[in-house]
């Protein structure tokens, strides 16, 4: 791509004429602030043109001029108008650009603070999230671990018991023993479950309060994202502009020249790192 | 006016950024993280840093001017008037009566002590001057605090090793890296002339003439001389006052005449200009001096020319004549390329010129393609 193409914005000109060249005090006419009043119902072109033409008028009826003195009278009047309305394009929404830029960047203040405080939330969140998490499962493979302990003893306890219900009563009726044991167990470890169960969702709420939390720190990082930007276009302040090159820097290989820039970028960063380096020599 | 433009994908890009790493931290302690990777989250820079004007294009689209000239406050009462420490451009201008005004690049480049530039022989003031007219470009082309910034200065091509020094200071103080190049080789690279081509920059304390064949110029390859935009402004003056005893005018009035109706050759428009005579302004044709004092810087040039021409390879002088490029912004002076072609084909045999179509950004358009041409690792060296 042609740095050319992307750069399409029009050079804002701020290395022309000195201020002090700006034509000051001309008298304040009462027809003419009347007829400004119509003028926003102009186009520019057409105004351009009326003042050219009132000029010239003007003058042809009140001097004895040539073609070219009246060109060059022509002239000057459009440029003094523009630099009078260029100097007058400063004063913003009727408040003088200082105040303006000021308040400006009190906003911008502001939700540059809002958003440091939101990321800062963010990122302590996530912290805690990682933590929690963390600590999840390890409490969990403890819980696992501990009721496996303690269910081993009450289980052996319970079968015990049984059998000697059992064994009080004959020992024909084996069957029906093995099926109680069994089932016993089975509720046993059912309701352990559920024990841990009740305490890994204490924990578990914990984490879901987290990542509720996170999810609205992230959606109003987005929004003073947004403010931000909506902010600046609207006010045209200085916010940062990305970069368009993201990821295409450098040179590509299907450049014409490939190889000669390519020799040329070594020979200026040779240069450079000479520069560079007899400096800290 | 909103002539900012928001890419909107880089904007998205970043919040997601933010989302996953919870330590941006400072932008130049950042390292690429995979070393064959590309780097994103980068600005690059061209800057043409120059006597008169100082350009930037970035990589964001933003493009900048702001004349040359750095101005801190005289003493407190105007500081307090100005509510201002330094102030750059017109406004420094402008105000420059409650300023010590610096034009850092006087004569092309950094003033030295030595070289007795300033009126005062202030060099650490310039230096100074230089530093803040370099981040004040900086910032006019608006970088995101996220993002690194690299920058290709152009400087111009006689600028002393002293002085490269000094501006590669002032420069490493606001960007992550940057290198400096010189400015005739910009303006030929940001237009793909890279070999044969001789390249005129007309800027207001220097012009630079520059042969190009391949490789980067060395010194051989450069001509700098101060038959430029100031001496043309210079010579107007003077013929003026010698013609025009009793007109009134400044300097600076005379550089905007100049740059109106500044032509050279057969003229389109008589100009016409009202100057005070005893305060009642009053119209002057000055067409014929405009005309001389334009006319001036045409010789010297040529000469120049000669000299690179001369001593270069016989068989390639034909090719470099055919290809001289136009630039800086003395180049609009309408006119000046057929004159100098003219002028050319009187003492050199031929030539042909051709005029740069951006004279105010040619520098700073190259000098950001030399930018976005380097390779990442040059530029993480240089860090
Ligand atoms: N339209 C114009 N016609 C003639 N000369 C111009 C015009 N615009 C600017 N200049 C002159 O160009 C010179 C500045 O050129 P520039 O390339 O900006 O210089 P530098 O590189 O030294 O900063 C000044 O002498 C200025 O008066
Ligand atoms: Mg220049």
């Amino acid at each position: 791509m042609k740095v050319s193409e992307q750069m399409s914005k029009i050079p804002r000109g701020d290395d022309g004429v000195p201020e002090d060249e700006v034509p000051k005090g001309a008298p304040e006419d009462d027809t003419v602030q009347q007829h400004a009043r119509k003028l926003n119902l102009v186009g520019s072109s057409q105004l351009t043109k009326a003042v050219a033409e009132s000029v010239r008028e003007g003058l042809r009826d009140q001097f004895e001029l040539t073609q070219a003195q009246l060109n060059a009278a022509v002239r000057a009047v459009g440029s003094r108008l523009m630099l009078r309305l260029k100097a007058q394009s400063k004063a913003v929404r009727g408040v003088p650009k200082a105040a303006f830029l000021k308040e400006v960047q009190a906003d911008k203040d502001r939700i540059d603070a809002a958003r440091e405080t939101a990321k800062r939330e963010l990122d302590a969140m996530l912290e805690k999230l990682k933590l929690g998490q963390e600590q999840n499962s390890l409490r969990e493979a403890e819980l696992v671990r501990e009721s496996q302990a303690t269910g081993q003893v009450e289980d052996e306890q319970l079968a015990g018991r049984i059998a000697a219900i059992f064994a009080s009563s004959d020992g024909d009726s084996a069957k029906i023993r093995e099926k109680i044991t069994e089932l016993a167990l089975g509720s046993m470890q059912g309701q352990r479950e559920k024990s841990i169960d009740a305490q890994m969702a204490e924990h578990r709420d914990q984490v879901d309060g987290f990542e509720r939390r996170i999810a609205k720190l992230t959606n109003s990082l987005e929004l003073t994202e947004e403010e931000l930007k909506k902010m600046a276009k609207a006010k045209n302040i200085d916010l940062g502009v990305g970069s368009i090159y993201r990821s295409v820097q450098g040179l590509s290989g299907e450049d014409n020249d490939y190889e000669t820039k390519k020799e040329l970028m070594s020979s200026i960063f040779a240069a450079n790192l000479a520069l560079q380096k007899g400096k800290t020599a | 006016m909103s002539d900012q433009d928001y890419n909107q994908g880089t904007t998205d890009d970043n919040s997601a950024n933010t989302a996953t790493e919870s330590t941006p931290s400072t932008s130049s302690g950042s390292q690429s993280s995979s070393p064959g990777k590309k780097e994103s989250g980068v600005l690059y820079l061209g800057i043409d840093l120059g006597t008169s004007r100082t350009s930037v294009t970035a990589s964001n689209g933003v493009r900048e001017t702001v004349a040359s000239f750095v101005g801190y406050p005289k003493d407190v009462v105007a500081k307090k008037l100005l509510k201002a420490d330094v102030l750059f451009g017109s406004d420094a201008i402008e105000k420059r009566l409650s300023l010590n005004l610096y034009r850092p690049l006087g004569e092309g480049v950094l003033k030295t002590s030595l070289e007795g530039g300033s009126e005062d022989g202030d060099y650490e003031g310039n230096v100074r001057a230089a530093k803040d007219l370099i981040a004040e470009i900086i910032r006019r082309a608006q970088p995101r605090k996220d993002e690194l910034v690299y920058a290709v200065i152009g400087c111009p091509a006689e600028a002393s090793f002293k002085n490269r020094e000094a501006i590669l200071d002032a420069a490493r103080a606001s960007v992550d890296s940057v290198m400096l190049c010189s400015e005739p080789f910009s303006v030929a690279y940001g237009l793909e002339m890279l070999d044969d081509v001789l390249v005129i920059d007309i800027g207001a304390g220097t012009t630079d003439l520059c042969r190009m064949h391949g490789t980067m110029p060395e010194e051989a390859d450069q001509v700098t001389m101060t038959w430029a935009g100031d001496s043309i402004d210079a010579e107007l003056t003077r013929l003026l006052q010698e013609r025009y005893p009793e007109a009134q005018f400044s300097i600076h009035m005379v550089k905007s005449i100049k740059e109106k109706f500044g032509a050279v050759g057969e003229l389109l428009d008589a100009a016409v200009v009202e100057l005070p005579v005893n305060g009642k302004p009053t119209p002057f044709d000055i067409t014929n001096e405009i005309r001389e004092a334009c006319q001036i810087i045409i010789g010297p040039i040529v000469e120049g020319l000669g000299k690179l021409v001369g001593s270069f390879d016989p068989e390639f002088q034909q090719k470099l004549k055919d290809r001289v490029l136009l630039a800086g912004g003395g180049s609009q002076i309408k006119g000046l390329d057929k004159a100098i072609e003219a002028e050319m084909h009187r003492i050199l045999g031929s030539g042909h010129v051709i005029r740069v179509e951006e004279p105010m950004y040619g520098g700073a358009n190259g000098a950001l393609k030399i930018a976005h041409d380097m390779p990442a690792e040059y530029w993480e060296q240089l860090k």
